[in-house]
């Protein structure tokens, strides 16, 4: 007879202790199988609301000489990550129809109209300008045609009432000039400047707030803005002759990783990373981060109890029970059965036993899991999260929406329930292998002189 | 030709005082012995070291000329070796039928009909057999392992006058038309009677009554 058939006749004939174990190990499988389900859904709605809190960073490249090239951003883009970002420059010049006419800009209500800005605004160049800051959270709208987008080249979106005043229409071709005044100032610009560049107006925005009552100078209105594509900027601003940018932009998928991929940054040697200035934005996340973190320790703490409890019960309830059959053992030594099979036995019993258990477990915690999980949520207390869009905290007038982590999806997957079976089995072979050395260390001879 | 051999067998529990003192014997297949002695004379230790249980201090004890301590004394337990014990020892969760099967190398059924026990009783739980009963379901365990050798300590110790006189007529029956090698403890003079082959220890010392 096979220890098999040994340990499944023993569980059926002494039923009061297979139901005893039974329910022992039913209540680890349950225990076990919430605790695994709560973690695995805490984890899930940690890495949620991290996302939702959209950390991101900033790198300020404005002093490195056009070392943040195109190039060095999409290396950056392709480390594992990061979720999007935006390339941008800003400067002034001035506008100018196709045929070489100056285009009148908003001048009313501004404190001063400085020289040779009198048909000048901000540029702003972006990768993708419904990224900017302008777009996110200055309240400006995309009213007709579309957005540049990474690759464009000589594309402009205007402002509505720019495009009115100047009857100007997308398709339409403008320029955009360095004049005199601006070349002056433009320390960085080498003697090979090409101070005009044509643009294809593609797209018309309109600002939907009013712009704050500091701005005093016209070329820095709302109305006198025009977006360009990077590759337009760098021609009429270049840079060692390479599409840059000085700054950029980049949301990540986990705010947790922002650190390390700071760090990986500026551990690659394409730019003097020294003369640039990298922002982290993640104020939601870092006032989130406690919380977030208490209830993941939380249910980590309590699976550790409850393997903890459950070892020390279940070898305490098999050394004893191991310990009353060694007349047992003695009998099977006698008849030549190894001390290997006698183990093997003892381990497919609560093996059996506990195959029982977790299936019922697996069948009953689901609902277990979701009251308990609801019951440690509200312990946690987690709070309301205002959530910032990509962008620096401290801007006023920022958009903002609320993140809650009033709820979480806990069910029992099929993964959870390999889990309990893998985390239970080493248990009972753990607790087995402990509660039977005592009496397999015996002689056969010792074993029944103990017991005759 | 003797089928267990002891040379120079001795045997101490701390290393000071023999128990047994260089034991020579041989057994063979088809007789039953008896071995006589008081108490705690090494009777059941000598017959542990025969089963392999326990090794001797000193000395080989040889099965079929092989030294079972080379054979491995698991190995010469579960092939070569069957044991009776006073308190029958039966696994209380397995009803005679399994516990003969547990080792058995043959049909577990003629064998316990063969002892004596009915169709009703070989289905019950061992546990609620008598003494007598339990001792057959012991020595059909032994007989189905098919060993060339039955130890047996004193197999009657429990049992009343008539049951004791038909265990050890089985155990003689064992001996001679099963030929095995049949070897009791016993203080049981009947049963002594019953033997071809009459052994006393006394002393730490083994001689033929």
């Amino acid at each position: 007879m096979n220890c098999i058939k040994r340990a499944f006749l023993h569980d059926v004939r002494k039923a009061g202790k297979t139901l005893l174990l039974f329910s022992i190990l039913l209540v680890i499988g349950i225990l076990l199988l919430t605790c695994f389900s709560i973690r695995r859904g805490t984890q899930i709605a940690a890495l949620n609301i991290r996302q939702s809190l959209k950390g991101s960073f900033s790198i300020d490249a404005k002093a490195s000489d056009g070392q943040l090239t195109n190039e060095v951003l999409q290396n950056i883009r392709q480390m594992p990550g990061i979720k999007n970002y935006n390339g941008r420059s800003s400067s002034y010049a001035e506008y100018v129809s196709e045929d070489g006419a100056p285009l009148e800009v908003m001048t009313e209500g501004s404190f001063d109209v400085a020289d040779g800005f009198e048909h000048a605004g901000k540029v702003v160049a972006d990768s993708f300008s419904q990224q900017d800051e302008l777009f996110t959270q200055f309240g400006f709208q995309l009213t007709e045609g579309r957005p540049i987008v990474d690759g464009n080249e000589h594309t402009a979106v205007i402002h509505q009432w720019l495009a009115a005043r100047n009857n100007l229409n997308i398709g339409d071709t403008i320029q955009l000039r360095l004049n005199e005044q601006m070349l002056s100032e433009e320390t960085t610009a080498s003697g090979d400047v090409k101070n005009t560049v044509s643009v294809k107006i593609i797209g018309i925005f309109d600002s939907t707030r009013p712009q704050p009552e500091t701005i005093l100078l016209s070329h820095a209105f709302y109305q006198n803005t025009i977006f360009i594509d990077p590759k337009s900027f760098s021609e009429l601003f270049p840079k060692n002759g390479s599409l840059y940018y000085e700054t950029a932009d980049f949301q990540v998928d986990d705010p947790e990783t922002l650190d390390a991929l700071i760090e990986q940054i500026q551990h690659t040697e394409d730019v003097a990373w020294e003369n640039c200035a990298f922002t982290k934005h993640a104020a939601d996340y870092e006032h989130a981060k406690g919380s977030l973190q208490t209830l993941e320790q939380l249910v980590t703490f309590l699976l550790f109890i409850i393997l903890a409890v459950s070892a020390a019960l279940l070898i305490l309830i098999l050394a004893l029970w191991i310990r009353s059959r060694v007349h047992e053992t003695g009998v099977y030594a006698a008849m030549g059965i190894g001390k290997g099979n006698i183990l093997l036995q003892h381990l497919t019993e609560v093996c059996l036993i506990a195959i029982c258990a977790f299936t019922l477990a697996a069948a009953c915690s689901s609902g277990i899991a979701k009251f308990v999980g609801e019951h440690l949520l509200k312990q946690s207390a987690v709070p309301e999260f205002e959530v910032s869009h990509f962008t620096d905290a401290k801007q006023q007038n920022q958009a903002e929406e609320i993140v809650e982590l009033t709820q979480m999806q806990i069910h029992v997957s099929a993964q959870d329930i390999v889990l309990v079976y893998s985390a239970g089995m080493l248990l009972i072979l753990l607790s087995v292998s402990i509660a039977a050395i005592p009496v397999l260390r015996l002689k056969p001879k010792e074993i029944l002189t103990k017991t005759n | 030709m003797s089928i267990l051999e002891l040379r120079n067998v001795q045997y101490s529990y701390d290393q000071k005082k023999n128990v047994l003192k260089n034991i020579n014997a041989q057994m063979e297949r088809g007789k039953f012995y008896a071995i006589l002695g008081p108490s705690g004379c090494g009777k059941t230790t000598l017959l542990s070291l025969l089963g392999g249980l326990d090794s001797p201090s000193q000395g080989t004890i040889l099965f079929d000329g092989q030294d079972i301590e080379k054979l491995g004394l698991a190995k010469h337990r579960k092939n070569n070796i069957a044991f009776i014990f006073q308190s029958y020892n039966l696994i209380d969760y397995l009803t005679p039928k399994e516990n003969v099967a547990l080792t058995s190398k043959l049909p577990p059924l003629p064998i316990l009909q063969l002892v004596g026990l009915t169709t009703e009783e070989i289905k019950r739980n061992v546990l609620k057999l008598s003494g007598g009963q339990q001792q057959r379901v012991a020595i059909a365990r032994a007989l189905a392992s098919d060993a060339k050798v039955i130890l047996a300590d004193e197999p009657t110790g429990n049992l009343d006058e008539k049951t004791a006189a038909e265990i050890t007529s089985i155990l003689k029956e064992c001996a001679h038309q099963m030929q095995k090698c049949v070897i009791v403890v016993t203080h049981s003079s009947d049963l002594a009677k019953q033997a071809d082959v009459v052994l006393q220890l006394k002393k730490g010392l083994l001689q033929e009554a």
